[in-house]
């Protein structure tokens, strides 16, 4: 498991996630964060909001259905609370969150030793449609639900570097496997989509 | 043309992940090999529908309630803990009267709020129903269930779940502390988790017949956003 903390070297490369009050600025966000580090629970409240739609992503797309997102995006935000401390101001704080919360899915992943993931899971197409409004949004709900049918490792992977900007290093040592491996898997992830989409 | 770049080399091209000299490599090849080029392109295509995904996808409904239940209720249970390794046989007769004091103080508005869950949901299923059935209240199957109600019912039972998870755990929790209440506290919190297990009961019932009635799911959920309050004010003032 990669530690949440921020005073680790940083490899990722690629990963662009925004700060959290993008209109406010970083002091602002810095005085939010410590608020709630003191144990201020309407500033981690205020986390929350700014934050669950980017937590709440990486885990529907990473697992298998709505309610295991949920409750991993729980997971994820009590362990943030409890691990606060740890939290050093040296990155965003959104990167920090976003780091915890691919660690929670992942452990979960290795914990239940479950196999996930086919598209007859998830439930109800729709949980793709409330993102970010998109120009062809049916061709994103296709690529999102062909996502949902890929072998969970190869999914991991093509999530974590094509969608959420992991490098490959990072996402080698986040798995615990060689790069190699994920170069593998990614490749595989793709080719699977490929074939899916007809492309 | 047959020396076609292996498959790796062709995603860590697109990846721009190779050297100078690899990526000249490639672009040489691609220069003179149609076939190629189409899979570059078709491949840079994908990535960049990839890399547009939306980075925001919020859940179905807040999850604060529940996020709240179970932080506070690990509280407790570190709280707990501490309390074990320090307390002796000798306790503080006074701190205890205090705390049983904070206990019952605490509760007052999750108390008064139980009352009310249970009149709402009651009055406003008793509504819902006699409307819907003519002026008979039915509990009965409504029929065959099409694709969406099937849908609906399947994602009440995941917030169902989540829900039962968080106040079993808090239910849990209480049994565990009950020596540290007033007897007094513990029948009012009792009482009070009777009535809403009682309008969670009916509301419930009500949305298994008709799973797509958000209006149903409100009650449900309101009912259990009340059980979690008074179930969090109970093992607090017990700590």
């Amino acid at each position: 498991m990669v530690p949440e903390t921020t005073h680790s070297p940083a490899p990722v490369t690629r990963l662009t996630i925004p700060r959290l009050m993008a209109s406010t600025g970083p002091a602002v966000e810095a005085d939010v964060v410590r608020r709630a580090q003191a144990g201020d629970r309407e500033a981690f409240d205020e986390l929350y909001r700014c934050t669950i739609g980017r937590v709440y992503a990486v885990c529907l797309r990473m697992s298998d259905d709505t309610q295991t997102a949920e409750r991993l995006a729980q997971d994820a935000f009590v362990r943030a609370w409890l691990r606060l401390d740890s939290f050093r101001g040296d990155s965003a704080f959104t990167s920090w969150l976003h780091r915890l919360t691919v660690n929670v899915v992942l452990e979960d992943r290795r914990s239940s030793g479950r196999r996930l993931s086919r598209v007859e899971n998830v439930e109800d197409p729709g949980v793709f449609e409330r993102g970010t409004p998109a120009p062809t949004v049916g061709e994103r709900i296709d690529l999102e639900r062909s996502i949902a049918r890929l072998p969970s490792r190869a999914r991991d992977v093509l999530i974590l570097f094509d969608v959420e900007g992991y490098s490959q290093e990072e996402i080698a040592r986040l798995t615990g496997t060689a790069v190699g491996t994920v170069k593998a898997q990614l490749h595989r992830a793709r080719k699977l989509l490929r074939e899916m989409l007809n492309r | 043309m047959n020396d076609h770049p292996r498959e790796d080399r062709v995603q860590d091209y697109v990846d721009d992940l190779l050297c100078p000299e690899e990526r000249a490599e490639v672009e040489q090849h691609l220069a003179a090999c149609a076939q190629c080029l189409s899979e570059v392109a078709a491949l840079r295509d994908l990535v960049a529908d990839l890399h547009n995904l939306p980075a925001e996808i919020q859940p179905d409904s807040d999850l604060l309630s529940v996020i709240h239940a179970r932080i506070d209720a690990h509280a407790t249970h570190a709280t707990d803990a501490t309390h074990a390794t320090h307390t002796t046989d000798t306790t503080d007769t006074t701190t205890a009267a205090r705390l049983r004091d904070r206990s019952l103080y605490s509760l007052r508005y999750p108390l008064a709020a139980a009352a009310v869950v249970l009149i709402a949901v009651s009055t406003a299923l008793t509504v819902m129903l006699v409307q819907r059935n003519g002026g008979s209240v039915r509990l009965g199957n409504n029929g065959s269930r099409n694709g969406s109600t099937v849908l609906a019912s399947r994602q009440t039972s995941a917030v169902d779940q989540r829900y039962s998870e968080a106040t079993a755990e808090l239910e849990n929790l209480l049994q565990s502390q009950r020596s540290q209440l007033a007897p007094e506290t513990i029948r009012l919190v009792e009482e009070n988790l009777r009535v809403i297990d009682q309008a969670l009961a009916e509301a419930r019932a009500a949305l298994r017949e008709d799973p797509s009635d958000p209006a149903l799911s409100d009650f449900v959920r309101s009912a259990y956003e009340k059980k979690i309050d008074l179930l969090r004010h109970a093992t607090r003032g017990a700590t």
